[in-house]
């Protein structure tokens, strides 16, 4: 009898050790399993042109990341081996801090090639007034700081629509969709544009060494938005949008050119010409940066390589020029840092092959010993006792790996509040997170009140059990009181069925009818809406729960005995009568159970709200603008950069952490309901 | 009080229909058959989703060989054998409690766990599987325990009188007669990892994979987040397209669901 407990909890002391072994700097990216396909990650910018090139080869079975340059670089810059990329997609050139960190981590020898060039592009929806800018007063529109308009003193940006930027320009408010701080398009714009237009404005007044740290900053107040690392998407957001205008490469604007227009800067208007002259005063290069190393157990690298050689030279008859690549003349492969580097060799990844095989081993006493027992006509001590330690072991692996959630949740969260007070966080009012991910950023530090963000997520919950709970509880009334016992039979499976219905899908129908639906039926009553209000993502979610609010709601009314109602009807109460008096005051506590599951599934629903809702938090009650909730932000700011060392990587960590601490009471409750109920409640997967 | 209640019933059968008649329409632009025998692509006219397909089945290789069988067996060890132990009933809270968390949380600990600790290559069906069984592994214990408190305890009694060993009674009166409906929660956990997109989204897989994948360690993205990927895209035939693979994933869903549903009544009739 003491075995078995002594045997579950060695595995789960083993089982949570093994990754620990791990954790020892530098082991983590040298014990990555094995990989024989190419990797290539960064720009979101340059990730067309790549992922066009990888698919020429289809046969290499290249995986291409977008995850912008700053993250992209981070990742690629921890060293070599399998668990770091291959090729690093940049539309910025690598600054010096980051090749020192290559140079540190051994990643040599590091080469270079231009792939071709690319404009900054500001986009708006075909019909916008806004026509042009100068660099001044993009400058002036975006900059966090501004020198006030009498003269002199340096203010927060007050500039709301863009005539109070310069008279000359439409009176339609400041929004500006833009890459976030992970991205080199931001880099740049902060390069091009930002700094040099401050800098400039600070020459001819009192030169303050204060003001000018914060030259290159963006305004945080909610008209800069940023909206994650997909220059496609972001072309959708614009479109969707009619005061917005968006930050792009200039090939979102080749790929999709009848659906958004671009605006000329400086009197120089974005085009193939103006770019590869340079006359377009954002344009800028694209690179690849490569570790030929890789080759060594990446068999198609070369291959790979040769294909964006080839394609950056034109030779591939100019597809990526169809895709919006303005070519170069061919440079040639710039070699950065030199060397032969430490020999690379694509060893068997100890750890997780300790914890499969641990696993298989387990599956392969269970599976057979089960059968072996049933035949068995005597116990049989041996077995007896190796099925119990079997059973027991898997409990421990399981109570370990679910023990690694909370470890992976928290030591994130304990580096993040090391940095960020727990109280800022927990009652700050304004949400605008991206902050700085290597030091000689100029992103400024991120303001991080989580509050508008867990307004955004209640919002949406709320507005989705109130459309849903009126519906289903009607529908499971009915089905309780009057249907027959075919139609129950098939309003059973119905309801478990249509619970299996993946959210991706309820998510495609919100972004492509639900939303812009909402703002047509707004716009017919004279309201403007946007086209991911929270309206529409909040009954969207309420579609998604009816299933399985009814299918609680019905079993708490089964759970109420036949006899009360029954004696009900026998005294002469009508059916109705019996349901308001006897059956829904037994019922309450299962319904209430399972209301609060349902709001608890709707606080932790992703897809549809990623999928259909904007991405700024804003801190305001009106449904029908764009709102932001706690599992928009987790999906948008994952940035996939392996280390967890700064705010702006621990952050998605903190908010997982947060949600888990928020459903976690309203199940405990829930449960606490369910038991008191007396329901017989079916798991919903 | 009738009507209102069944106008209650049809509008939550109009309100569910609602999203499959216009994935129908949507998907209904003549994309013909060549979008299930392409692999993705960067251009709107040439992408199709038979890669996604095949990540998707591969990545249901580790949760239906490893995840169920292990949820099944702790589901075993709680229900039957650890009987009021320390350890069982310390599990047993934590995985009724993480069943109920939110999908996406587990896409946390795929990446800090198994991609950052772990080392498992992203954008291969293995991590796929992976978050997805971690994921599901509360989810099938649970489902597997409720299966198992409804097994009537007079047949267990029947086992021990006979003087069997609690493992006897376990493998020859108590697992054959929950076994339909365990295999019916299986199919059921199979169906909503199928469909699961939260978790992989937070491992990297928003991305682009190449050419097809041949087995666990090829890049590919599972048919959930191709449907996300291809609907971020303004073109509207990428739309169509994201419409189409929807509809696709829902039949397969709805396929194993339907497996489940049966098992279960045949475990209830049984």
């Amino acid at each position: 009898m003491h075995g078995t407990d002594s045997t579950f909890a060695v595995t789960m002391v083993l089982a949570l050790a093994l990754p620990a072994l791990t954790l020892s700097p530098g082991q983590a990216a040298a014990s990555a399993a094995a990989r024989s396909h190419p990797l290539v990650a960064g720009s979101s910018t340059v990730f067309p042109f790549a992922a066009a090139v990888a698919e020429r080869q289809p046969a290499l079975r290249t995986l291409v990341v977008p995850m912008g340059t700053g993250a992209g670089v981070a990742w690629f810059c921890e060293g070599l081996g399998p668990a770091t990329p291959d090729i690093v997609m940049a539309s910025r050139p690598m600054v010096d801090e980051e090749l020192a960190v290559c140079a540190s981590s051994g990643v040599a020898p590091l080469e270079r090639i231009e792939l071709g060039r690319d404009g900054i592009v500001l986009i708006t929806p075909p019909g916008s007034a806004l026509r042009s800018l100068s660099k001044t007063e993009l400058w002036l529109a975006l900059a966090s700081r501004v020198p006030a308009k009498s003269g002199g003193e340096w203010v927060p940006n007050p500039y709301r629509t863009w005539a109070d930027v310069s008279p000359g320009l439409p009176d339609t408010p400041i929004s500006v969709l833009g890459p976030p701080a992970t991205s080199g398009t931001r880099d740049m714009l902060v390069k091009l544009v930002l700094r040099p237009a401050c800098e400039a404005a600070l020459a001819g007044s009192v030169n303050d060494p204060e003001e000018r740290q914060h030259c290159g900053e963006v305004r945080r107040d909610g008209r800069w938005v940023d909206a994650g690392e997909n220059d496609d998407a972001l072309v959708g957001r614009v479109t969707a949008d009619s005061d917005a205008l968006g930050v792009v490469g200039y090939g979102s604007l080749v790929r999709h050119p009848d659906r958004v227009a671009a605006l000329c800067i400086d009197g120089s208007c974005p085009s193939l010409a103006e770019i590869s002259t340079g006359d377009y005063p954002l344009s800028r290069p694209l690179f690849l940066y490569f570790k030929p190393a890789h080759a060594a157990f990446v068999p198609g690298l070369a291959a790979l390589m040769s294909g964006f050689v080839a394609a950056s030279a034109g030779a591939h008859d100019g597809f990526l020029a169809g895709v919006g690549l303005v070519p170069v003349p061919a440079a040639g492969v710039v070699t950065l840092l030199a060397g032969p580097g430490p020999a690379l060799e694509a060893g068997p990844n100890t750890p997780l092959g300790l914890l499969a095989g641990a696993v298989l081993i387990l599956l392969a006493v269970l599976v057979p010993g089960a059968f072996l027992a049933r035949r068995a006509m005597q116990p049989r001590a041996s077995l007896e006792r190796a099925m119990r330690a079997a059973f027991a072991a898997s409990a421990g692996v399981s109570g370990a790996l679910l023990a690694l959630v909370l470890a992976t949740l928290l030591v994130p969260t304990i580096g993040f509040f090391l940095q960020v007070a727990p109280l800022e966080f927990l009652t700050g009012t304004h949400w605008s997170p991206e902050s700085a991910i290597r030091t000689t950023q100029t992103i400024g530090s991120g303001v991080f009140g989580v509050l508008p963000v867990l307004l955004g997520s209640s919002l949406v919950a709320v507005i989705a059990l109130g459309s849903a709970m009126p519906i289903a509880l009607a529908a499971a009334l009915y089905i309780h009181a009057w249907a027959g016992p075919r139609s129950r039979r098939s309003w059973h499976v119905g309801t478990r069925l249509a619970a299996l219905v993946p959210t991706v899908i309820y998510g495609l129908f919100a972004a492509l009818t639900a939303g812009p639906m909402v703002a047509r039926a707004a716009g017919a009553f004279g309201v403007s809406a946007v086209a991911g209000s929270t309206l529409a993502a909040g009954i969207v979610v309420g579609i998604m729960l009816l299933p399985v609010l009814a299918m609680r709601i019905s079993e708490a009314l089964d759970a109420v005995p036949f006899a009360a109602a029954e004696s009900a009807l026998g005294l002469g109460a009508t059916r109705w009568e019996t349901l308001r008096d006897v059956i829904l005051p037994g019922a309450r506590a299962g319904i209430g159970a399972g209301v609060l599951l349902a709001l608890s599934r709707a606080l932790g629903e992703t897809m549809i709200v990623a999928m259909a809702l904007g991405l700024a938090a804003t801190w305001s009650l009106d449904v029908l603008g764009s709102t932001s909730t706690l599992t928009v932000q987790m999906v948008t700011l994952m940035s996939g950069t392996h280390e967890l060392d700064n705010i702006r990587t621990q952050l998605p960590f903190v908010l997982g952490l947060l949600l888990a601490l928020i459903v976690l009471p309203i199940n405990v409750l829930a449960l606490r309901w369910l038991r008191s109920s007396n329901a017989n409640p079916s798991p919903v997967y | 009080m009738r009507g209102v209640a069944l106008a209650g019933v049809w509008a939550f059968v109009l309100l569910l229909a609602w999203p499959l008649f216009d994935l129908l329409q949507r998907a209904g632009g003549g994309l013909g058959w060549a979008v299930f025998a392409t692999p993705d692509s960067v251009s709107a006219t040439a992408a199709g989703m038979r890669g996604a397909l095949r990540t998707s089945l591969l990545a249901m290789v580790p949760v239906l060989f490893v995840a169920i069988p292990l949820g099944l067996a702790v589901a075993i060890y709680l229900e039957e054998l650890s009987r009021g132990r320390l350890a069982g009933r310390v599990v047993g809270r934590s995985i009724l409690q993480l069943a109920m968390l939110p999908p996406v949380v587990f896409g946390l600990l795929g990446f800090g766990g198994l991609v950052v600790v772990l080392g498992m290559p992203v954008g291969t069906p293995l991590l796929a599987g992976a978050v997805l069984g971690l994921a599901m592994l509360p989810r099938i214990t649970l489902a597997a325990q409720i299966v198992l408190r409804d097994v009537p305890s007079a047949v267990r009694d029947a086992g021990y009188s006979m003087g069997a060993s609690s493992l006897q009674v376990v493998a020859g009166h108590v697992l054959p007669r929950a076994a339909p409906a365990m295999l019916g929660a299986s199919c059921s956990v199979l169906a909503r990892a199928l469909g699961e997109a939260a978790p992989l989204l937070m491992v990297g897989f928003a991305a682009f994979a190449a050419g097809l994948p041949r087995g666990l360690g090829d890049p590919g993205l599972p048919l959930p987040v191709l449907v996300f990927r291809w609907a971020e895209s303004p073109d509207p035939l990428f739309a169509s397209k994201a419409a189409l693979a929807g509809l696709s994933l829902l039949i397969m869903v709805m396929l194993l669901a339907l497996a489940a549903c049966l098992l279960e009544r045949r475990g209830a009739n049984g």
